[in-house]
């Protein structure tokens, strides 16, 4: 009898543990938590950068190869021990800001704006859309820094190793990947955002591709049958798949900076090209009747 | 049998027997709570989307309507200046239209037609509205055009109030359903068929005809035939290779593979074939490079080593120079640099011709120099390939002195230059450039050096580390 009531009681436990556990993880997808962190199997060349730096220092002994496998991973702990972070392995905002790294947009000079309570305007509106796409945050965005917000960047800041007051500064923005530049140009203001979509739509091709990708974007802005700015184009229903799933919520690489610069300076290794897909993903029978100028990587680019 | 009865009994006894009825029941009570709450929290999600999309819709209906009305009065005005504020009306509604359906979950291959239709109506009316304003009568042609438009803009405002009536009638549109399954499914699986469809409406703007007019949506622009590769002799990729060695410099190249060429049935574009190279003390290519079928020439190449240092190692100026010498070396003489942006260890320099005094500004080229040493990471030539040739200039009507009056006293001039610029539509015109300072801020003011008109005004944004127009 007193074993059948254990595992009743068991049971039950199990099952609201693994229906809450449901409930909460269909919020909180774990892929959009992590703001610009490397672990086990991240590449480029952030992973680069954080090789060459652990090398130096006498962490890490492998080949500075931009792979984030074992060793690297074994140089991260020892790193993270050494200097009293969480020791985990993986390489967050706040193990990257002790290397030295600057993560997430590296766009100018910090301007050194400080946002806390009684704040409003866009930077807040913008801090309040992260923080509720990532599941810190439960209130709505309406770009006044309270008491919600106040309290969803402390709870961000404590889940980054960042320090925990509530108030958001250079590292906190920087750990957002709210762009900290000042004085930016008319295009570079575009730039995360192409950015971001060229990292949710092209994150696994060559540094060719994810630039094609971002000038198929600046050839519909030109284009007569599409919205004629890059959120428009980017945002258009059913356009982009990375939008549709919430990748473009990612935030972007080095890589991906890079290669929407060079898309918004007005390089184009697509040929011209206003449609890609992947043939092996593709859905629509309609796109195979576009005319295809060129493959690059996995996609392929039509007109 | 019985033993499963028995315990089965068991069971629920021991259940009654330790008060676990009412935790089972609780937890189960909560399980549902939570359930009811998120179905509750997503059916409100579902309608907030469907009454997004239908306020979308019926704006664009809204607009639409008023544009076929207003191409009808544009139609009764005689001189420009009736004209004029009914075209600049025009603009506005065709674009907002646009903007409207373009925000609709339809696929893109059912409405494409349309945006483009909405997108050049607007974008003519723009073109009318500065015609109408420098005074010029519209010529027969132009009335052609507005015809059609208001044709176009008929059917279009018909098929989207047909679409309003059904859901008058009380046919509710389910966009999530378009937006998953396209039109066809809605259709299929719905009994009350919405009888005026989207799909109608492309079908109907299959064989709208072509419209030329001068503005940046205009038919012309695609058709658009590179002047540097037309009617040139086309190469063998054994050839292009060649010219990816002498451009990169042998002595660099460890292997060249050729990666890709372009279908040439492809209309509109220009065919080019694909290379990559592997460099001397690399293992993997780091650089891609277009060669031009027809003619042989570079139409862009990326450099995308990742280098270990970020620091500047060499001055702008030094980088200036090494991206001219570049340019010198490979056949490309009088370029001069102008706007530049320096942003993470490199910078981008635009380059254009400068012949007998005028620059031109269409023959665009940039280089992308690092500036860790000097080398030359990036070339594009698009702009150069598409429209360098020996242009014949235009009679110069307008003195210095007379263009430099159709300039407000409050700017100061610091520098006149002469120079080809490139409008919107690409069309090409010859203008005084003069640059100078209004309220402390650095401005390009060209005056057409023909007609005298002000076609364009541009910003310097100069920073550290840039010198940009807006």
């Amino acid at each position: 009898m007193n074993v059948n009531k254990a595992i009743i009681g068991l049971l039950i436990a199990l099952m609201i543990i693994s229906t809450s556990l449901a409930v909460f993880t269909s919020y909180i997808t774990p892929e959009s938590v992590e703001a610009a962190s490397y672990s086990w199997g991240s590449e480029g060349s952030t992973v680069r950068e954080i090789q060459t730096k652990l090398k130096q220092w006498g962490y890490y002994n492998g080949n500075v190869d931009g792979k984030y496998g074992y060793n690297t991973w074994l140089a991260v702990r020892k790193f993270q021990e050494k200097n009293g972070l969480k020791v985990d392995g993986i390489a967050g905002p706040a193990t990257l800001s002790k290397i030295g790294i600057n993560t997430a947009a590296r766009t100018g000079s910090s301007s050194g704006k400080v946002y806390s309570w009684g704040a409003r305007g866009e930077t807040v509106r913008e801090i309040q859309r992260r923080l509720k796409s990532w599941g810190y945050y439960k209130g709505n965005i309406d770009g006044i820094y309270g008491y919600g917000t106040w309290s969803a960047v402390r709870y961000f800041q404590q889940k980054n190793g960042l320090k925990a007051d509530g108030v958001t500064g250079r590292a906190t923005l920087q750990a957002l990947g709210i762009p900290t530049g000042q004085s930016q140009s008319s295009w570079e203001r575009n730039v995360y955002i192409l950015a971001a979509a060229i990292h949710g739509e092209a994150r696994g091709e060559p540094y060719e591709g994810k630039v094609a990708v971002g000038a198929v974007i600046m050839n519909r802005v030109r284009h007569s049958s599409f919205p004629n700015t890059i959120a428009g184009v980017i945002y258009q229903p059913g356009a982009f798949d990375a939008v549709a799933d919430g990748q473009i919520n990612l935030t972007p690489d080095d890589s991906a900076f890079k290669a929407a610069r060079d898309a918004l300076n007005g390089w184009d290794p697509s040929g011209g090209a206003i449609y890609y897909w992947n043939p092996a993903t593709a859905t629509s029978s309609w796109i195979w009747s576009r005319p295809i100028i060129k493959q690059i990587g996995k996609h392929v680019f039509a007109k | 049998m019985e033993e499963k009865n028995n315990k089965l009994y068991q069971w629920k006894k021991g259940l009654s027997s330790t008060g676990m009825y009412s935790v089972t029941i609780i937890a189960l009570a909560i399980v549902l709570g939570f359930g009811l709450y998120q179905y509750k929290q997503r059916l409100n999600y579902r309608q907030y989307l469907q009454n997004r999309f239908q306020e979308s819709f019926y704006e664009a209906t809204t607009y639409v309507d008023n544009m076929e009305n207003l191409f009808t009065k544009v139609r009764l005005t005689k001189t420009p200046d009736q004209s004029a504020p009914l075209f600049a009306q025009l603009w506005r509604e065709a674009s907002s239209a646009q903007e409207n359906l373009s925000e609709l979950p339809y696929d893109h291959n059912t409405i494409s037609k349309a945006l483009k239709f909405l997108s050049q109506a607007s974008d003519f009316s723009f073109s009318m509205t500065n015609k109408a304003i420098e005074g010029f009568e519209l010529d027969r042609e132009d009335w052609d055009k507005v015809a059609q438009l208001q044709k176009y803009a008929k059917i279009l405002s018909d098929e989207l109030n047909k679409i309003k009536q059904e859901i008058n009638d009380g046919n509710r549109i389910d966009w999530e359903e378009i937006e998953r399954g396209g039109e066809e499914s809605l259709a299929k699986g719905n009994a009350k068929m919405i009888t005026g469809s989207f799909s109608e409406i492309s079908k109907q703007f299959e064989d709208i005809p072509t419209l030329i007019y001068d503005g940046p949506f205009s038919d012309h622009i695609e058709r658009m035939q590179p002047r540097m590769t037309r009617n040139k002799k086309k190469i063998s990729k054994e050839e292009g290779k060649k010219i990816v060695e002498e451009f990169i410099g042998k002595d660099k190249i460890k292997t060249i593979k050729q990666t890709g060429e372009t279908d040439t049935k492809v209309e509109h574009t220009i065919p080019v074939y694909s290379y990559q190279v592997v460099l001397k003390d690399q293992e993997d290519p780091t650089i891609s490079i277009d060669i031009t079928q027809q003619g042989g020439h570079v139409l862009w190449m990326l450099n995308y080593t990742e280098k270990e240092s970020s620091k500047d190692n060499i001055s702008l100026e030094e980088a200036r120079k090494k991206a001219e010498k570049f340019l010198e070396d490979r056949d490309y003489p009088n370029m001069k640099a102008s706007y530049y942006e320096k942003v993470d260890g490199t910078v981008v320099i635009n380059f254009a011709p400068y012949k007998d005094n005028v620059i031109m500004y269409p023959d665009l080229i940039k280089l992308k120099v690092s500036m860790d040493d000097g080398e030359i990471i990036g070339f594009e030539a698009l702009g150069y390939i598409m429209m360098h040739h020996d242009r014949k200039l235009p009679e110069i009507k307008i003195s210095q002195q007379e263009a430099r009056e159709k300039i407000t006293k409050d700017f100061r001039v610091t520098n006149v230059n002469m120079a080809v610029i490139p409008l919107e539509s690409k069309r090409e015109v010859l203008c005084y450039e003069f640059k100078g300072e209004f309220d402390s801020q650095p401005f390009l003011i060209y005056i057409n050096a023909e007609s005298g008109k002000q076609e364009k005004i541009l910003q310097i944004l100069q920073s550290k580390n840039a010198v940009l127009t807006k």
